[in-house]
């Protein structure tokens, strides 16, 4: 009888732990999620490259653990001395928070193309978003925040 | 006589005691032990789920059998689902399209994230999500024509189809439609279509219809990437 009441205790306390987590994990979630055109200040340079616009598609769900999943999709349209250059953000999103002031950190890993017909490097990136723009992290590169020109960026 | 009746009556009392000091404290002591690291719990569980898949109920039939000592070789069914009701999340952030000339590539970006309860066929992958009978979701989209300016924004209130192509261990695939209301252009009631076909996103799949607001169906992802994610426990 004792054993079966050990059994049953601690049943109910795995089962209770296990559906108060799930109840505090749903309460706590935030989706971020964005699409339009942004525009960089004037006089951005990335590796040579001079920036002018963006294309940005996001969707992203942070839990309050500072654990994420989710998708980030960055096109910087810009130039150099031989013309036109594409470069190109497609980022897994794996952990990310909400911050003080209502904005969000999110990052992962991303793909990075440099639209140069070099291969594409694999490099961790963060993206801090609200909803007036975004401002891109790329390996150990801060660029200016990109500021919504089409669209929009909702956190919820 | 009676006193034989005694020691036993007082020993029923006693478990009595114990069974209702077990079922309210025990779950208080559970939810204050949680509280502080509830995140890495439901992770835990998470991954619990996930390795229990696929969950294959007991299955003597002769196809089955010759799969299972044949396998490939005279493979009758490939892949068993989770079963029960799980978490259905899907996510995505791009640019289409890449195969109709009607949507050039980079015209249209979109962002989104859908998920609500839903409760998945072990055999088929597919759940019990229809458009007859939508599965309740929360989440957002937002949706931009490049070219006429439409942006559709709002959230996503149901799901009315969602199916596993693939689960874990592999790479998770799939497809899901949502739907919800735009409170941005006035087009009324979005419905979302996406297709998971692996990493990356390349042959991923989108597609959008609000009012006039049309991509003729899915259409492939110019960029970006779509995401069926694998099953979490409810």
């Amino acid at each position: 009888m004792k054993r079966l009441t050990t059994a049953f205790v601690l049943a109910l306390f795995i089962a209770t732990t296990a559906a108060a987590s799930r109840v505090l994990i749903a309460a706590g979630e935030t989706s971020v999620t964005g699409a339009g055109t942004a525009g960089f200040p004037s006089g951005t340079v990335f590796n040579g490259v001079t920036l002018t616009s963006s294309q940005f598609g996001k969707g992203v769900v942070l839990n309050p653990d500072g654990s994420a999943t989710g998708d980030f999709y960055n096109v910087l349209d810009g130039s150099t001395a031989v013309g036109p250059q594409t470069i190109t953000v497609t980022g897994l999103v794996s952990s990310g928070s909400l911050n003080a002031n209502g904005s969000v950190t999110f990052g992962g890993n991303c793909s990075l193309d440099m639209g140069d017909g070099t291969r594409p490097s694999s490099l961790p990136f963060s993206v801090t978003a609200t909803s007036q723009g975004l401002t891109l992290v790329i390996g150990t590169t801060t660029l200016p925040t990109q500021t919504v020109i089409a669209g929009g960026i909702d956190i919820r | 006589m009676n006193t034989n009746h005694r020691p036993a009556a007082a020993s029923l009392l006693k478990w009595i005691g114990v069974g209702l000091l077990s079922v309210t404290v025990v779950p208080l002591l559970a939810v204050v032990f949680v509280l502080p690291f509830a995140g890495r719990v439901a992770a835990a569980f998470d991954y619990s789920a996930d390795l229990a898949t696929p969950q294959v109920t007991p299955d003597f039939s002769i196809a089955h059998t010759l799969d299972f000592f044949f396998g490939s070789l005279l493979s009758t069914s490939t892949q068993s689902f989770p079963s029960g009701t799980i978490t259905g999340k899907v996510t995505g952030g791009g640019t289409i399209s890449a195969d109709d000339a009607r949507i050039p590539p980079r015209s249209r970006s979109f962002g989104y994230v859908a998920m609500g309860q839903v409760v998945i066929d072990s055999a088929t992958g597919a759940s019990n999500c229809t458009p007859a009978t939508p599965c309740p979701a929360k989440g957002h989209l937002n949706y931009v024509n490049h070219t006429t300016g439409v942006h559709i924004n709002g959230e996503v209130t149901e799901i009315t189809n969602f199916q596993f192509f693939a689960t874990p261990p592999g790479p998770t695939k799939g497809t899901a439609t949502f739907r919800g209301t735009d409170t941005k252009s006035g087009c009324g009631t979005f419905t979302v279509s996406v297709t998971d076909n692996g990493e990356p996103g390349t042959n991923d799949r989108f597609g959008i219809d609000c009012g006039g607001e049309t991509t003729f169906g899915q259409r492939q992802h110019s960029g970006g990437n779509s995401q069926i994610h694998p099953p979490q426990a409810k």
